[in-house]
């Protein structure tokens, strides 16, 4: 990574505010990010792993934010037009809790990544969250719109709730659902079937006979692996 | 004496089993008089809990759930999964298995705009265009079910190429039916276009600005009537799909539904070219990978070869692992940018596929 000054970064930020036209890099946001101390980690391997259409002036990352700091992460994107005209394309999350069998750290049970796409730049940033169930994480409905479906949909699928969010409603689900079906520890079948009963005449909910406990099979091949060639940057 | 009395707004349930809301939505609208103040809408009832069924399958057992997410654009999100594959594994794919997908990607953008145009114009009160598509939409549900077997849900595009050759008559086909379906778009949009009560119900209507537009989170169709050039087909995501072919995007000015009307023909106009530019582009070749770790070995090679036939064993119980990172990627499909999340997690299976539906941004409005 190059190595700037704080000096030589406000004064982006002063010319990035003046006038628009200064061209985009791809460190310009994690230099910012970092001068502010919201950004605790850029996840360099994965974007370079993963990104192999990455060209010139195009910022395609991910980095990890503090999940107290979402909130002012997003509202510094926006407001300052450090990443151009900012669009929400997806909140989406993950739950991490089978990932490497089981988490040992719960203080990383779920994460949240928040997807944007500059439209002006052609580059999209991916903000990572990781907090614990229970967690109190910030809505940014505030700033985006569309938002306000997306934190509704995880608050059902997860059950990850969002502080300042004024209709936090189950949004997917059945009325009068219990659960919430993305967790990892839901199963598949779910916990009750719709039925209808021959005698009472009527169609209704019936509970499911789970044959065994909740389980995590690892499904890792031993085959020989892929050989990854075109990862190069 | 003048009394004053308090009127309260009239709560009204629209759907789920009303003929304009297909038994999938239901609103609960707040009315005063006929103007509706407030919708609240219930929109979970065709939920069928696809990313859930897609982390227990396989990558290639996820394929065909795609198809059945939108199925007016089903080729659109079958590409976009296995695109996404594709990138994160890294694979190439042959010239001729490009060409094929750009073409029938476009077909799959008419059979969807056709659907779009002329239901709207059914339900502002024209039916003649609807019959008239429909036949057109069965001609190009003919040329799916040519090429895969299935008139909607193809399972055609897979990660790595397509899961065979087109032969040469079905491309001569498409070919003459491109002749004949642009003047059946001119007749579509003749009756229309300068129709009087067709623009009172549409002129004006449903304005978006450009900004409410981003906030919104709208993308596609939506986004570009606002004014806004952006199209995923001309950036550098879908540069080695579409970097052979001119595309011209049309950019709507008002932000209303004529708007968007008259760019949706447009768009066909522009796929017809597309589609006749690959066509006329397509070379010779292969139409799937050979990384035989990911694409199953082709039958002959099976009986010849003991490699193939544990190659196939293996693809086929338990499939490819893919290691642990993330990934989005999205594609223009017709109505927007469709797009998949991937987490993966050193196995066979993704370990979180998140889909992002067009619709769900735009019904929110």
């Amino acid at each position: 990574m190059i190595i700037l000054n704080k000096d030589h970064i406000l004064n982006i930020i002063k010319k990035k505010s003046e006038n628009q036209l200064i061209t985009f890099n791809k460190y310009k946001v994690l230099f910012i990010l970092d001068l502010i101390g919201l950004c605790s980690d850029v996840v360099e391997s994965v974007d370079l792993q993963f990104d192999t259409a990455v060209t010139e002036g195009n910022l395609n990352c991910s980095i990890v934010v503090n999940p107290a700091d979402i909130f002012y992460t997003v509202l510094m994107l926006t407001s300052t037009n450090i990443f151009g005209e900012c669009n929400l394309i997806a909140i989406t999350c993950t739950d991490n809790l089978v990932q490497d069998k089981f988490v040992k750290d719960l203080d990383k049970r779920f994460t949240l990544t928040y997807i944007f796409l500059d439209v002006k730049n052609n580059s999209r940033l991916n903000i990572n969250v990781n907090f614990s169930e229970g967690y109190m994480i910030q809505s940014i409905t505030s700033l985006f719109k569309s938002a306000n479906w997306l934190e509704r949909e995880i608050f059902d699928l997860f059950g990850i709730f969002f502080a300042g969010h004024k209709d936090l409603r189950r949004i997917l689900t059945d009325y009068g659902f219990q659960g919430n079906p993305l967790k990892k520890d839901f199963p598949l079948t779910g916990y009750l079937e719709l039925r209808y009963d021959e005698y009472k005449k009527y169609v209704g909910y019936k509970n499911i006979d789970l044959m065994q406990e909740f389980r995590v099979f690892n499904t890792e091949s031993p085959w020989e692996k892929l050989e990854i060639v075109s990862f190069t940057l | 004496m003048l009394k004053f009395k308090e009127v309260k707004n009239f709560l009204l349930n629209f759907g789920p089993q009303h003929p304009a809301a297909h038994g999938v939505l239901r609103l609960i609208l707040e009315t005063d008089g006929e103007v509706i103040k407030k919708a609240d809408s219930h929109i979970g009832l065709l939920h069928r809990g696809t990313e859930k069924l897609l982390e227990n399958k396989i990558y290639t057992q996820g394929l065909p759930y795609f198809d059945r997410l939108d199925y007016v654009s089903m080729m659109a999100q079958e590409l976009t999964f296995s695109m996404s594959i594709e990138k994160v594994l890294g694979i190439t794919i042959p010239k001729r298995a490009l060409h094929l997908r750009v073409v029938f990607l476009e077909l799959t953008r008419i059979l969807n705009h056709l659907l779009a145009l002329t239901t709207h114009a059914l339900d502002v009160g024209a039916m003649t265009p609807f019959l008239w598509a429909f036949e057109e939409r069965e001609k190009l549900m003919e040329f799916y079910e040519r090429v895969s077997g299935a008139r909607l849900h193809a399972n055609f595009i897979r990660p790595g190429g397509l899961a065979w050759d087109c032969n040469s008559s079905l491309l001569y086909d498409i070919f003459n039916w491109l002749n004949n379906f642009e003047t059946h778009i001119f007749e579509l949009e003749n009756v229309l276009i300068h129709n009087r009560i067709f623009k009172q119900r549409l002129v004006n209507i449903g304005v978006m600005s450009a900004f409410k537009a981003f906030n919104w989170g709208y993308t596609g169709v939506m986004l570009r009537s606002t004014g806004i050039k952006w199209d995923l087909r001309k950036t550098g995501f879908l540069n080695d799909l579409y970097k052979d072919f001119l595309v011209k995007i049309p950019i709507g000015l008002r932000g209303d539904c004529y708007d968007r009307f008259l760019m949706r023909i447009q768009e066909m106009y522009e796929s017809c070219f597309i589609i006749r530019n690959a066509l006329e582009l397509l070379p010779e070749g292969n139409v799937m990978s050979t990384n035989s770790k990911i694409i199953v070995p082709p039958r002959r090679n099976m009986r010849m070869d003991m490699e193939a036939l544990i190659h196939h064993f293996k693809l086929c119980s338990e499939g490819y692992d893919i290691f642990k990172g993330q990934s989005y990627f999205a594609l223009e499909a017709p109505k927007g940018e469709f797009g998949v999340f991937l987490a993966t997690s050193n196995s066979n299976k993704p370990y979180r596929c998140y889909i992002r539906a067009l619709v769900f941004f735009i019904y929110k409005v």
